[in-house]
């Protein structure tokens, strides 16, 4: 033990006399962990946060809203209905404010237009709502239990409790005058106060991180101390001081405060006309209502009302879990390089210390406790690191999300205050994770060490052949095929992507020396020192295999993710714009039959089922499949016109003729004509690539359909006319029952379920219940003529350019666009039913704001992309060290022949940038590969979709580009201070 | 379909958890923080009822000279901090099931401001409503609070006729001719009824009926089961009284503390006959019983040495009837906890009313009544324990009663904002009986 606890001691004074090499294992775990935290905060973020957060969570959820001409609610109203028993109406109005925030000397003070929500508050309290409980509890607590606004209510004496209600009265004197803790700078505001006038009071309310964030009022350099007292509000001025605590559970961009303070702070500008009365947009329904409920309460009011269901769930599909996949992928991605990073340095470590080491065992230490030795030093590094690199992925994480840096900014506080069970165990897990890597890629220098230690094996230089290369890759990238077909799972495709990089890596470490040589061959002699630089590049590459692996690996995966994510967009974008055939869409509660619009405008609604596949019967053997478990499906209309068949996206369609690999345009298209009669006619219907992928059906199959009902529509009326009519049960949903035959599979992004798209002829439009009830509530809308006028441009011009076919004619639309606009609006407009209650969207919003979405949700990976890459720029430059160290020897003799420091130099920065030119060339067929391994593989069995890879030359060469560029940025860095001297006496052959 | 509606209805649940953070979050603006280390030795000391309330000149004050009167004082009294109407009932089923049951309105002052006027363009008046509901049957406790601002119309006490609201909870007099002054004093009040639902069913209930309902499908008349909130307890109760009010203290004016500087208006009415129906869980029972009323409205009920008080409404066998009063000191929880027969110290003024069958009441000082905790209970819960006293020993030698008053079953804490324990007691000795027993502070 004690001989232990001595070479220990003796290990980490060599540390002190060379800290290089320690110091970049240090840096590596840090960096590591770094990344680590970095993506499961982001994680959490995106969990918690904008992507799974509905924009309007608290407006859009179960709302009831007055309908007709009334715009609004009374209070006596809303008292009538609480009265009743409808107490789980919650009173709202909104308004449109714009926040500053409450800060002097603040240089670029933040501001931003929100919604105002005023919620009746007091009910909330009641036990009924009370002990649901929330993880963000404790988060509460802290925050608001020190926040100065709850001492604020004592202001006659301090300290004591006060019984007060729950949304801080307003209080017409400046609180700040009375109350000691309000007198912080960052918090009170003369200049603001006189600017709002005497009237100003202050208000307690309730902000997203997102919205706060953008206002920008945290201050971020004010003293711990303070910043713990008010670190987790956000002092905000509207006409009123607003002390705004940061919770994700309200919308963004909204402040909620009680609809007292709501009222008083209020200009009334809109409501003059009825000043008398309170306006109230709507009631919040907290727990369900059905539709008896509903009726109930029209009753009450003497007025229809109409009742919004959430149906948020669904709203941001899949998107999120595969940014969260991508993110998972990039982390281990560093994870991987980091090691290598560790290796290097162990290696460069060891060799330095091995005359030391010598003295050790000469001393009589067993090897046994040296390698103890050698790990107790590494756990003692990895103690030292964690902790940093956890703060440090804190801190990214937070400079990253603007989310994050809202939830969050308390955390950093919390964290040294009382750090809870969730980030011990997160240290746990990491120092588990880091030391045991650690201790399993030490092993291998540790062993050359050991083996070092007893026999000096004389160096033989072994040459591979070019047919042994060629043949290994041949065998390999065959493998690595056969291996493909049998991924069948989303935990074999993560697999089968670790091994396609572990394979490539190896393919990448035999070819390097290959291409040196050939590289040899070409150089001519007559320039000596490039000659050198490439004859030497290839015994480099033998001693920079790790270096050039990580670099590799994180350039393969770099190219992947990029091309994945630009196929993803141009995919996404692509279909979007085809499928949105008309140049507007109307979104509407109302009823379907009441939507009356002029003659000249086409309109082609959606109409919806919900069914079940129950069975499968086979095209090949007719026998009949029956699904253990129903896979839930939507029934959709789809439109029959020529502009309908355009929009549609095929993945592939049912082949009339017996297989054929290679289809022309015009077959497919021949095709599609056939296919489409067929679906006009009733033979046969489209589904979707996750209806197919999930229940594993092949084009021609049968799908046996059953328990068709109607979805739930957001208009209570029908919902009535529904039960009444009894359709339930006659299921009287199609006028002409289709065949459930499989014509063509379309690719559905986004979507989690699956879809069956049904000729809008075969439903049962002609009764108007029925029409009323199957109306999803949307609505395409294009004008007469230019459908027409589509028609013909799109009959002669088949071919199969998705962007010029859905660009051509909005041209023609944009120009006419807003004078339709006007027409639809106006023709709806003057039904009074439809009054306010529509929402009609041009085409390109619509795909404005999902590709903003989409973006929104993928940018976080462009920073880890960079992060990846100069992690492995780093790891080059460590193994350079090494090699400066091996080559030293050379570099003299090159110095002694009368060659510049500067030359040397220069030639060593060539070597190292050929290399990476070489395996940046070589990671590119393998980055695409492994795009294609993500789409096609792990997309397609974690969420039963694909789309078509594109591989754009752009997206490639900025990666590799940018990777070269990292690389030649980080390696300046040692080269500068290399000199071509070394002491001879310490040189230990390894 | 299953999986979708499952998924809304975790969304739904979400949601509500969202809005229950809010609202914990408000709660705790209002309670302030337990730990902020301004006052430890108060902080240390269980919560008072009503927190730490200071009086203040804003509001309207109790004066001996000028009593209270009725039934013009049934109303609301606004410009006064607190108040409060609290009807407690002994009640029995068919099968003889004791049964206690508590409705009380709570009306708080909470304007910063002299200026109380609610104008039409604010919401509410300053004015804060608290309701709270609670049945104790011997196996089971159900409790609900509710709140809501005054002035918003949903929570209100009325005189003619009488009706005491918050929400669907409704105490409302039966309008009717009344003929002279006196008739006017005991009718304004009573007859009337008490219907009130509250409650989060105990027993695991099928959620299929939820589904069933959210079917279109039987687009009845709404009958009172399918109200919207699923309630627990359903009551509907007829009140009538057999006896006059009691005006307690010197008519009406009651003094807590010796200096009298606690004080408060307050009568009662102990003399209810209840009788109706009380659904609990889908199981109607029709139940008879006695009530006791209590109207009280004070500035002057907050002060640092009061923790709290144990307060009785006594019902006896030979109709006769007790309202005693204790308002204690210190937190008898900890150190003197076993020497609890001798609490003088800890005892700040006892007063108490002894009201024949006859409705005569003769108030009771120290000297003449004696109170004390026999058997104290732990009352277990997240946050902290409560070592309430459940069993005392109540002498009133003038009136040769000695009897011993104890919790007709454990655990009668509600647990409110300001929790509290309420609830049934009965009565051995030398008289028998039934009432209710309001300890606050521990």
């Amino acid at each position: 033990m004690r001989t232990f606890l001595l070479t220990t001691l003796a290990l980490l004074a060599m540390v002190r006399t060379r800290p290089w090499e320690p110091l970049l294992i240090v840096f590596a775990i840090v960096l590591a962990n770094a990344g680590l935290v970095t993506v499961l905060l982001i994680n959490e973020g995106a969990a918690q946060g904008e992507l799974l957060q509905n924009k309007q969570s608290l407006l859009t959820s179960s709302l009831i809203t007055p309908t007709g001409n009334k715009a609004y609610f009374t209070k006596e109203q809303y008292s009538l209905l609480r009265r009743n028993g409808f107490t789980q109406l919650i009173a709202f109005t909104a308004r449109d404010i714009t926040l500053t925030c409450d800060r002097q000397a603040q240089e670029n003070k933040g501001s931003a237009k929100v919604t105002l929500l005023g919620i009746d508050s007091q009910p909330l309290l009641g036990s009924r709502y009370r002990g649901l409980s929330a993880p963000d509890l404790s988060f509460f607590l802290n925050s608001v239990s020190t926040s100065p606004e709850s001492s604020k209510n004592n202001t006659h004496s301090s300290g004591a409790r006060v019984f007060s209600p729950p949304l801080t009265r307003p209080s017409l004197s400046n609180p700040s005058l009375s109350n000691p803790a309000l007198s912080n700078p960052a918090l009170s505001s003369p200049p603001l106060s006189r600017q709002a006038g005497p009237d100003v009071f202050s208000v307690k309310g309730l902000i997203h991180p997102a919205t706060s964030t953008k206002l920008a009022c945290h201050n971020r350099h004010m003293p711990s101390k303070e910043a713990s007292s008010g670190n987790n509000e956000t002092p905000l001025l509207w006409p009123a001081k607003i002390t705004a605590s940061v919770t994700s559970l309200v919308p963004q961009n909204t402040l909620v405060i009680s609809i007292e303070d709501f009222y008083k702070g209020g200009d009334r500008t809109e409501s003059s006309a009825v000043s008398e009365q309170l306006q109230l947009k709507g009631f919040i329904a907290l727990t369900a209502l059905n539709n008896q409920d509903i009726s109930f309460m029209e009753t009450l009011l003497r007025i229809p009302v109409s009742f919004k269901r959430s149906d948020a769930m669904n709203d941001t599909g899949s998107l999120p879990d595969s940014f969260r996949l991508n993110l998972w992928a990039m982390s281990a991605l560093m994870g991987v390089v980091a090691l290598f990073i560790v290796l290097n340095a162990l290696n460069l470590m060891y060799r330095t210390r091995l005359p030391n080491i010598i003295r050790f065992r000469q001393l009589g230490i067993s090897a046994s406790i040296l390698t103890r030795a050698l790990f107790a030093e590494l756990l003692l590094y990895c103690l030292i690191s964690i902790p940093i690199g956890m703060f440090m992925g804190f801190q990214t994480a937070s400079f990253l999300s603007p989310v994050i840096s809202g939830t969050f900014a308390s955390l950093f506080d919390a964290v040294f205050i009382n750090p809870d069970i969730n980030l011990l165990s997160l240290f746990g897990l990491a120092l588990l994770v880091t030391f045991l890597s650690l201790v399993l890629f030490a092993c291998i220098p540790v062993s050359m060490l050991s083996r070092a230690l007893t026999v000096n094996h004389a160096k033989s230089t072994k040459r591979v052949s070019l047919l042994f290369v060629l043949l290994t890759t041949l065998l390999t990238l065959l493998l690595l095929f056969a291996v493909e077909q049998y991924v069948a799972s989303t935990a074999s495709a993560l697999i089968f992507v670790a091994l396609l990089l572990l394979s490539s890596c190896a393919l990448v470490l035999l070819w390097l020396p290959v291409f040196a040589r050939a590289m040899t061959r070409v150089v001519p002699r007559k320039w000596p020192m490039f000659h050198y630089v490439i004859a030497n590049m290839h015994a480099l590459s033998g001693k920079t295999r790790l270096a050039v692996c990580a670099f590799f690996i994180a350039l393969t995966a770099n190219i992947g993710m990029n091309t994945m994510t630009d196929s993803f967009r141009n995919a996404t974008e692509q279909w979007l714009a085809q499928r949105l055939y008309a140049p507007f869409y109307l979104s509407t509660d109302q009823l379907l039959s009441s939507v009356n619009l002029s003659p000249s405008i086409a309109t082609t609604p959606l109409l919806k089922v919900q069914g079940e596949v129950t069975g499968v019967s086979s095209r090949l053997d007719n026998a009949l499949r029956v699904q253990d478990a129903p896979s839930k499906i939507s029934i959709s209309s789809y439109p029959i016109h020529d502009a309908g068949k355009h929009a549609l996206v095929f993945d592939s369609l049912l082949h009339s003729s017996t297989t054929s690999t290679s289809q022309s345009s015009a077959q497919w298209n021949n095709q599609l004509d056939t296919l489409w009669q067929k679906f006009v006619g009733g033979e046969g219907v489209f589904i979707n690539q996750q209806l197919a992928y999930e229940n594993d059906i092949q084009l021609g199959d049968i799908l046996t359909v059953s328990n068709i009902t109607l979805g739930q529509s957001g208009n209570a009326t029908v919902n009535a006319q529904i039960s009444q009519s009894e359709l339930q049960k006659n299921l009287a949903v199609f006028s002409d029952v289709p065949t459930w035959k499989v014509l063509g599979i379309y690719p559905d992004y986004g979507n989690l379920n699956g879809q069956v798209l049904v000729p809008l002829p075969f439903f049962a439009t002609q009764d108007d219940t029925v029409k009323n009830a199957l109306f999803s509530g949307v609505m395409a809308l294009s004008p007469k003529d230019q459908t027409r006028k589509v028609e013909k441009k799109s009959a002669p011009n088949k071919n199969d350019n998705d962007v010029e076919r859905s660009e051509g004619f909005p041209a023609f639309v944009k120009a006419n666009s807003l004078e339709f606009k006007a027409q639809v609006e106006k023709a709806l407009n003057e039904q009074p039913h439809m009054q306010g209650k529509y929402t009609l969207y041009a085409k390109q919003d619509l795909l404005d704001v999902s590709m903003q979405t989409f973006d929104r949700t993928f940018v976080l990976t462009n920073g880890l992309n960079i992060t990846t890459l100069l992690v492995a720029g780093i790891a080059f430059a460590v193994s350079l060290t090494v090699l400066t160290l091996g080559s030293a020897a050379q570099l003299s003799v090159l110095r002694a022949i009368g060659i510049s420091q500067i030359k040397v130099k220069f030639a060593l920065f060539m070597q190292y940038m050929l290399l990476c030119f070489v395996s940046a060339l070589l990671a590119i067929p393998f980055g695409i590969y492994l795009a294609y391994v993500f789409i096609h593989l792990v997309n397609r069995h974690a969420f039963n979709w694909t789309y078509p890879l594109a591989i754009d030359l752009p997206v490639i060469a900025s990666s590799a580009g940018w990777s070269l560029l990292i690389v030649s940025l980080v390696l300046m860095l040692p080269l500068g201070k290399l000199k071509p001297k070394i002491d001879l006496r310490q040189e230990v052959q390894l | 379909m299953l999986k979708e509606r499952a998924e809304k209805e975790i969304w739904q649940i979400a949601f509500s958890a969202k809005l229950s953070v809010i609202a914990v979050c408000c709660l705790l603006t209002a309670c302030g923080s337990p730990d902020d280390g301004t006052n430890n030795e108060v902080n240390n000391a269980p919560n008072r009822f009503f927190g730490n309330m200071e009086t203040s000149a804003r509001f309207a004050s109790v004066e001996r000279n000028s009593p209270l009167t009725l039934p013009s004082d049934h109303k609301s009294h606004p410009d006064f901090q607190l108040e409060w109407w609290y009807l407690t009932f002994v009640l029995e089923n068919e099968t003889g099931e004791a049964l206690g049951l508590q409705y009380t309105l709570f009306r708080f002052n909470t304007n910063d401001d002299e200026n109380t006027d609610a104008t039409n363009d604010s919401w509410s008046n300053g004015q804060q409503w608290m309701g709270h509901a609670s049945l104790h049957t011997i196996n089971t406790h159900y409790f609900e609070e509710s709140f809501a601002s005054g002035g918003v119309g949903n929570a209100f006490v009325k005189s003619q006729p009488f009706s005491a609201v918050i929400d669907d909870w409704t105490w409302q007099g039966v309008a009717q001719e009344l003929n002279n002054n006196s008739e006017r004093e005991s009718k304004a009040m009573f007859p009337s009824t008490l219907s009130f639902a509250f409650g989060q069913p105990k027993q695991v209930t099928p959620t299929t009926s939820e589904k069933e309902a959210q079917k279109p499908s039987e687009p009845t008349a709404i009958t009172k089961e399918q109200k919207l909130n699923k309630a627990a307890v359903d009551v509907s109760l007829h009140l009538t009284a057999s006896g006059p009010f009691v005006k307690h203290g010197e008519r009406g004016y009651s003094q807590k503390t010796q200096d009298g500087r606690l004080r408060s208006y307050y009568y009662s009415q102990p003399f209810i006959e209840a009788q109706g129906t009380i659904n609990v869980e889908g199981k109607v029972f029709n139940v008879t019983g006695k009530g006791w009323f209590d109207h009280e409205w004070t500035s002057h009920l907050a002060n640092n040495q009061a923790m709290g008080w144990d307060w009785f409404s006594l019902h006896f066998d030979n109709g006769s009837k007790l309202m005693a009063f204790r308002m204690h000191a210190t937190n008898q929880n900890e150190k003197d906890s076993e020497n609890s027969g001798e609490n003088h110290m800890n005892e700040i003024y006892t007063t108490a009313s002894y009201i024949t069958e006859n409705g005569d009441k003769e108030t009771l000082s120290a000297d003449d009544i004696s109170i004390s905790p026999i058997q104290r209970e732990m009352i277990e819960r997240e946050n902290r324990s409560h070592l309430v006293p459940v069993q005392w020993k109540i002498m009133i030698p003038s009136k040769n009663i000695d009897v011993s008053v104890s919790a007709f079953k454990k655990d009668q804490w509600n647990d409110s904002v300001f929790p509290y324990y309420e609830g049934r007691v009965e009565i051995e000795g030398s008289h028998s009986g039934s009432g209710f027993m309001e300890l606050t502070g521990y």
